[in-house]
């Protein structure tokens, strides 16, 4: 075989060549005995390799069978995998959010008897106010006296800025 | 692809085992001479061929494109029977017993013509590197292009020429050894 053709006679009996590559092989075997016999013994071991593949015997139906047994079997584990994975995380869940609470628990009895401190102090200051004011007979009508003359004023103020702005 | 098997994909993809059962019985053939092919081993080569569905089926929702399901389930069982091989080598390398040899170059002459050329092509395939071997089956049995190879195989076109090339060279000269000493 000559060395020039060597890479290119197995891709020509696969029909890999390109337009060019082709017709130089074709005209070479042509003339060359030597390559015609190269060519000639690469599409005999073709062919066994083919025949040795059909030869094969192929699994039963039992092949099937089990590939499907397999795939089930996998699955179940998956589901018990994540069952088993969801309980263990719900419990993981719970202790740390128990152990958070007690953990801040003095924090968080703190934060809440500040709060109800606040809270009671806002009340007595309400109602202290409310004694106060209920104890001045006069303070009631004062307060609607100098609501009325406020009302009055801003009513003025306002037509008289109306007026201004059509005037002008 | 013709629509049955689309569909019969697209169903598989849902996770319907039937439609699945029927991809296997349709492929099993391909993907099991394949894995013979490669590891010489009817028992190892049954075992990736079910493993390569196996892990076909639960891969399947990933695969995008329908038409590439074959040349995506030849990908799988390539690296299986890689994975395989590498763990035969390695226990080769550990427990290396006389019990091992004879049971891959056995009884070369049969009374049968058909048994002995396939004995002495097997032969002669094992002896390939893994990486000639496989180009050499993906081509000459699966029958797929020097370009789909290179897809399957994520290699440039080039080493897939020369691998198969190199690959028809070596397994010429076994043969005809072969027969030298017949």
């Amino acid at each position: 075989m000559h060395e020039y053709m060597g890479e290119l006679l197995s891709p020509y009996i696969d029909d890999e060549l390109n337009g060019e590559e082709r017709r130089l092989v074709e005209d070479h075997i042509k003339t060359c005995k030597q390559c015609q016999e190269e060519v000639e013994e690469l599409r005999f071991l073709k062919a066994q390799m083919q025949s040795f593949y059909q030869g094969i015997d192929i699994p039963d139906i039992s092949f099937e069978e089990a590939v499907i047994r397999k795939i089930q079997t996998i699955e179940q584990e998956q589901q018990e995998v994540f069952s088993w994975k969801f309980w263990a995380a719900l419990a993981v869940g719970m202790c740390v959010i128990i152990s958070v609470l007690l953990t801040l628990s003095p924090f968080l009895y703190a934060c809440i008897r500040v709060l109800y401190t606040l809270f009671n102090v806002g009340a007595r200051i309400a109602h202290a106010v409310m004694i106060i004011a209920l104890d001045m007979p006069y303070l009631t009508g004062a307060l609607i006296i100098t609501t009325l003359i406020l009302i009055i004023i801003s009513g003025w103020s306002v037509s008289r800025l109306l007026g201004t702005k059509t005037t002008g | 692809m013709d629509q049955e098997l689309f569909q019969l994909i697209q169903q598989a993809k849902r996770g319907n085992q039937d439609a699945f059962s029927e991809l296997v019985k349709k492929y099993k053939g391909q993907v099991f001479r394949h894995a013979y092919a490669m590891v010489n081993d009817r028992m190892e080569a049954e075992d990736i061929a079910q493993e390569a569905f196996v892990k076909a089926y639960f891969y399947l929702p990933k695969l995008g494109k329908e038409y590439a399901f074959v040349s995506w389930l030849t990908r799988i069982v390539t690296n299986l029977c890689h994975d395989s091989l590498k763990r035969q080598n390695k226990k080769k390398m550990i427990f290396q017993t006389e019990n091992e040899a004879p049971h891959q170059l056995s009884n070369p002459k049969s009374d049968m013509e058909h048994t002995q050329l396939k004995l002495t092509i097997n032969e002669a395939l094992q002896k390939l590197s893994e990486e000639q071997r496989t180009a050499l089956i993906l081509r000459d049995m699966r029958g797929y292009s020097y370009s789909e190879i290179a897809d399957i195989l994520n290699i440039p076109l080039g080493t897939v020429k020369s691998r198969i090339n190199i690959a028809r060279a070596s397994l010429k000269r076994e043969m005809t050894r072969g027969d030298e000493h017949a």
